[in-house]
């Protein structure tokens, strides 16, 4: 059973009352042609921007890479994502993916308002749809950009690498939580393994 | 020689010095009642000559002209008591007798869908919005309470909040692309604080919200923007009454 096949099983489940899933319809991963095609498109937007676009996103990107180094991630995702928005660029998808998902693993780590680790800051329930729209829309355009651009600046080979790595394990765990019911909860370590150690140094 | 920012254009020009008379002035308290395009008149601090930002409406009193220049000091908002400066030109353009109203606005926000995958033509992006609709007077407009999800950021529960004078502009390079989709759009260097936790929820303009009452209809800023900022509370420090009703669909 393929993953669309499985998907629909689970929806026709849904649909006869037989499953508790709220979200069983996730969105999928996007196909390498849909990736190719976007990617294209943000390439040719790219052509249009102005000096001051550029200049926009080279700041933006430098004020990450310092939020990022200081582990202030949600500051980091935001600086990167603008700076995307201004300008495209490789990097700056991939960093985006990347900076949000430290954020959440921040963020999850976090003591409760009592004090003890708190066990469930992240569940199921919208953990796939969120991991898949970081995949399509930010680490897989940034591979791919990577690859078919040389918009500035260009993650090195390294760098490259590791965010392969890890939306290769991303990918494998939006698929692993995908049939479980919406309040199991995700567990952080999973989430750190497939970052691994920060991109940036 | 004197120097100045035209707020208008962010030029910076220098005039000499003319016999201009000084002492101190009987003209009455003015308001900052122009701004340039980003939301703000930028004034020269008389202490540090540094420029400094001022909203729309703060109230400053001018106690003379030295130089060309016309020295005011400010009297409410977050630059209350500084001494700062315009030329003289600028000050007859910038400053006038339009006080704002010594009301708080009131702002309503009402919770409405969460829509997964709404799409950002600005931004070329799909993102998972939680909708809620604007009412100030009679302008009601679209905004999302919150698109960055997984971590820290959520919407903002339901209940009163202050609506804050803005402090300073924020940086142009997270919103000025926006002006490539609606040309028209102004003012989106002014977010408005909310108060709530450290103050770091805004209303303001774009398609991201971490948490912030994030208007997405950017044509609209420009009498939200007017809305807010022609109002302040009985103590200056804020402009509105932030009224947030229903109940997200989704809350984190």
């Amino acid at each position: 059973m393929n993953g669309r096949t499985m998907r629909l099983a689970a929806a026709a489940a849904f649909l006869a009352g037989a499953c508790a899933c709220a979200d069983v319809l996730a969105r999928e991963l996007a196909s390498d042609q849909e990736i190719h095609a976007k990617a294209a498109l943000i390439a040719e937007s790219a052509r249009h921007r102005t000096r001051a676009d550029r200049a926009a996103a080279r700041a933006l990107i430098a004020q990450g890479n310092a939020a990022y180094r200081a582990g202030r991630f949600d500051e980091a995702h935001s600086d990167y994502d603008n700076a995307a928005a201004n300008a495209p660029s490789a990097y700056a998808y991939i960093m985006t993916g990347d900076a949000h998902w430290r954020a959440a693993l921040a963020s999850a780590q976090q003591p409760g308002a009592t004090g003890e680790a708190s066990t469930c800051r992240l569940q199921r329930l919208h953990f796939v749809d969120d991991l898949r729209l970081d995949l399509n829309q930010q680490y897989l355009i940034g591979l791919r950009l990577a690859q078919t651009t040389s918009l500035a600046p260009r993650p090195g080979p390294a760098l490259r690498a590791r965010a392969k790595a890890s939306a290769a394990c991303f990918t494998r765990l939006a698929q692993d939580y995908e049939p479980l019911p919406p309040q199991t909860c995700v567990d952080p370590a999973r989430i750190a393994r497939c970052l691994g150690m920060p991109l940036v140094k | 020689m004197p120097t100045g920012r035209v707020p208008a254009t962010g030029q910076i020009i220098s005039t000499a010095a003319p016999t201009g008379h000084a002492g101190p002035s009987r003209l009455p308290e003015a308001w900052v009642n122009k701004i340039a395009s980003d939301g703000w008149l930028e004034a020269r601090s008389e202490t540090t000559h540094l420029l400094v930002p001022l909203a729309k409406y703060t109230g400053v009193q001018v106690t003379g002209v030295v130089k060309g220049r016309t020295i005011f000091k400010v009297m409410d908002g977050p630059r209350k008591g500084s001494v700062l400066s315009l030329t003289e030109a600028n000050a007859k353009i910038y400053l006038g007798s339009k006080a704002p109203s010594r009301t708080p606005a009131e702002l309503q926000v009402s919770y409405g869908k969460y829509v997964a995958g709404w799409h950002s033509a600005a931004r070329n992006q799909d993102l998972d919005q939680q909708m809620a609709t604007l009412t100030v007077g009679a302008i009601h407009a679209r905004v999302t309470m919150n698109t960055n999800w997984g971590g820290s950021f959520f919407p903002l529960p339901p209940g009163d909040y202050d609506v804050l004078v803005p402090d300073a502009p924020h940086n142009a390079n997270m919103t000025r692309y926006y002006r490539q989709a609606s040309p028209k759009l102004i003012y989106d260097q002014v977010w408005f604080p909310i108060r709530f936790g450290d103050n770091s929820r805004y209303v303001h303009i774009g398609n991201i919200s971490d948490g912030c009452v994030t208007v997405i209809d950017m044509d609209l800023w420009g009498d939200i923007h007017e809305a807010l900022i022609s109002h302040r509370s009985a103590d200056g420090n804020s402009v509105a009454k932030l009224v947030v009703g229903g109940k997200p669909e989704r809350a984190r």
